[in-house]
Formats: structure tokens, sequence, C-alpha cells
């Protein structure tokens, strides 16, 4: 679903990604773990074209990275979720979830609706439909935000750090919808610092360290057998916090 | 001692009135003129082409580096050697060339005041540049500009007295005629500020309502 090869990408003189590979099969979790500054989100931002490499080539659903015009079809078939959440001020959570289907594909606005209301349902939130983004907690304006993204059918969810915004008691509100997500088959990138969630939901961790991939492995190789002794340090840092 | 009559004005109301409405009329058409073409500014300020770029940035200077009344007759007697326009066409082309100037950098300063996230946001739902600025953007940065919008539509209705100079026959032009059949200048300004003021005013009032209903979403 999604593949990246020798990937590099600077700003300036910083470099922040270097030679990444990274394979994302159809229906996999992947985390993606490490430190601030390791390049997590500088990646993210990459596979849906909010980055542009330096270097390199990413696939997404076989579309190659190259071009406005891809970048255009690649968004088609990618939703993000961010860590501000970013939504729309200005229209209601409604609005939110049927702007880019009305818009973008050209639905009618009942239909749009109506499938709205459902996403909404799903996460949770259905009878927060024609409340405005300021009246809603993190956690509710995050969930909204993942039913905005669902909105346009979307066949790999990118996650920039969901939950380090949140206050720690609506983080779990928010895990359990992407929990949802995953058990449901979709394809996921997630960049976090929810070990748990990593632990009990990603089929694979990505571990980077300095712009570089230093370790990507099956989940429960990854935190049982860690084969890198950077993995360990990283471990042992976040477990003694 | 001078003796105030002001009764003296009710025969030239009418000739007043109709310098009101033209100084509407001019200061309507000069908004909508001031509008589009700051509109236009803004939108060759923030692109990435670098001539738009560098040609809207030497409009707003030297149209805010010159005094309006010196475009007013450069126009008209100036570009007017070359091109005749009527007065009221010189004064409608000035007055929102002039606006435009300032609205370019106001709607430029709401655009990007609006946070990045928000195109970010737009662009991964699989919207293009162009939906992302109507649809997302522009609607956030127009009620952020309304109030400094407001002050501007306003100076605009004031500086419109200076196209009296090349006599179209706004408010200020009627008042000036009135003081000349009547001597009763002072009696005249007072009358005359007074419709300014209420045009102002209510022009304030009407941005400030608009205001409020778009405060709905905070």
């Amino acid at each position: 679903m999604i593949k990246v090869h020798g990937l590099y990408k600077h700003f300036g003189p910083n470099e922040v990604l270097r030679n990444i590979d990274l394979a994302v099969e159809e229906g996999q979790v992947v985390v993606i773990l490490g430190p601030s500054g390791s390049g997590k989100s500088t990646l993210l931002r990459c596979l849906n074209g909010l980055e542009t490499p330096s270097k390199g080539e990413i696939a997404v659903d076989g579309i190659p990275a190259r071009g406005p015009h891809n970048i255009h079809r690649i968004r088609q078939v990618t939703g993000m979720v961010f860590q501000q959440f970013n939504l729309f001020p200005h229209k209601t959570v409604l609005e939110n979830v049927t702007l880019a289907p009305v818009h973008v594909r050209g639905l009618r606005p009942e239909d749009a609706g109506a499938r709205a209301q459902l996403l909404l349902e799903k996460v949770g939130l259905p009878e927060k439909a024609n409340e405005y983004p300021s009246k809603l907690s993190g956690g509710q304006q995050q969930r909204v935000a993942i039913a905005r993204a669902l909105a346009m059918d979307p066949k790999v969810m990118l996650f920039d750090e969901p939950t380090s915004a949140l206050d720690p008691e609506l983080i779990s509100e928010v895990l359990d919808v992407m929990k949802g997500l995953a058990r449901d088959g979709m394809t996921m990138v997630v960049v976090t610092h929810e070990m748990g969630f990593a632990r009990e939901v990603a089929d694979k961790v990505v571990f980077m360290d300095h712009g570089e991939i230093i370790d990507q492995a099956p989940t429960q190789q990854f935190f049982d057998a860690p084969a890198h002794e950077r993995t360990r340090q990283f471990f042992s840092k976040i477990l003694r916090r | 001692m001078y003796h105030f009559d002001f009764a003296v004005l009710l025969d030239y109301i009418p000739q007043l009135l109709n310098g009101l409405k033209w100084t509407f009329v001019i200061s309507l058409l000069a908004v909508i003129g001031g509008t589009v073409l700051g509109m236009a500014g803004a939108l060759a300020r923030i692109s990435h082409n670098k001539a738009l770029n560098v040609l809207a940035a030497i409009y707003v200077e030297w149209i805010r580096n010159t005094p309006l009344l010196v475009q007013i007759l450069f126009l008209y007697f100036g570009i007017g050697v070359f091109i005749k326009f009527s007065a009221l066409v010189a004064t409608i082309i000035s007055l929102s060339v002039f606006s435009g100037a300032y609205i370019t950098e106001i709607f430029r300063a709401g655009i990007q005041s609006v946070h990045k996230g928000q195109r970010e946001a737009a662009l991964s739902l699989g919207m293009t540049e162009a939906m992302s600025l109507r649809l997302v953007i522009m609607p956030q940065a127009f009620k952020r500009v309304l109030p400094p919008l407001a002050g501007q539509f306003i100076s605009l209705i004031k500086d419109s007295s200076l196209v009296s100079v090349i006599a179209v026959e706004e408010l200020t032009y009627a008042a000036r005629n009135v003081i000349t059949m009547t001597f009763r200048a002072f009696e005249v300004y007072i009358a005359v500020a007074v419709f300014y003021f209420c045009l102002s005013f209510l022009l304030s009032r009407s941005v400030r309502l608009l205001e409020e209903r778009m405060a709905r979403s905070d």
C-alpha cells in the first residue's frame, strides 16, 4: 500500500530524514516511535505530499508521489489526522465532515450529510453534529477530525501524534476510535508516543532517531527482543518515566 | 456679532441631499472596486509568482506613499491628456485604486493570520489550493479583517470629499455651491458634517452587526 525507498529530506543544511526505506502492506497498522525531532512527523507528511522529499521514491496505492497531479491523487486515497486537530472553526461539526465530500467528490449535500451522521456515530459523537468545534473538548475535536478524514473513504489513514495535544483523561477515547478502525482492517500509519497503543494494535513498529530508521520489526519481536542497543536505551528512558 | 440662521438651509436641503446621494453612490462603487482590487492584490502578494508579487508590492507602496489628492488630479488632468474620463469615472477609479492598496494589505494580513494547519487539513482532504483558499482560509480571514475593513470603508466615505476639486457634485461640492448662494459657511458645513457622520456611523454600525452574527462559531 505504501512503499518508501531511499528517502532523504533536508531543510536547508538540516538533514531531517536519511535513507528511509519503509513498506506498509494493505490492512497493516504501523506505528512509528522515536524521540522528538527524530523525523517521524516529517516522514508521515512526506507520504501525502505536505512535505516534498529532497531525494528518494514514495508510492502510495501504486501512485508515485511526484508532481502536483499525483500528489493530489494520493491525497484522495489518504486521510490525515493532525496533532492540533485542525478542524475548520467556521464550520459546524457536520459541515466539517461533509465539506470535502461535497466539494471534492461532488456528493449531494444530503447524501454527504447522511453519511457524515453515520461516521459521527462511529466516533461516538452523533449528538454534536450541529455544534461548532470550539464547543467541543480536545478529545471530541480529534474524533471529529477522524470522522472528517474517513468521510473521503481513504485507503490509508495517517495519524500525526493524534493524542499529544490532549489532556491525559481524553487520550483513551481517541485511541479507542483508532483501535476500532484497526479492527475494521484500515491501513494505518501512526506516529505516537503511546507505547500501550503500539503494543496492542500495531502489526509492525518502526523506531526512528536522528532522521534514520534504527529498527523496524513485528510488534512482539520489537518489544520483547529489541535487536538494537539504541532501541533498548529508548525503552529504558521511557519506562523509567 | 454673527447671527446664526439654520433656517436658511431649508431651501437648499434638496441640493445637499443630492450631494449626499452622490457621495453614497461614489463610496459604494469605490468600496466594491477597492474590495475587488484588494482581493486581487492580496492574492498576488501571497502567490508564489515572483512577478505578481513584486507588481502588487509596487502598487501598494506607490499608492500608500502618495497623496490621494495628487492621485485624483493626476488621473483626471494628467492621464486626462491622453484618455478623457468624465469626472465621475475618474473619481471612482482613483478612489478604488487608492482604497484597493490599503485593502490589499488588510486581506493579505488576514489570510496570513489563518493557521497553516487549516490549509494542510484542507489539502490532506484532497482539496486544491484554490478550494482551500475559498472554502477554508478566506471565510476565516474575512471574519478577522472586518474591523480594519470597516475602518477603511469609513475613511473612503470621508476621503470622497476630495473629489469636489474636480467638480463632482457630491456632498462637499454641493456644500460649496450652497455657500456661494447663502454665504452661510458655518451652518452649511455643520449640516454637511452631520450628513457625513450619519453615513459613516450607519456603516460602522452595520459592520458591527455583521461581526456579531459571524461570531456564532467562536
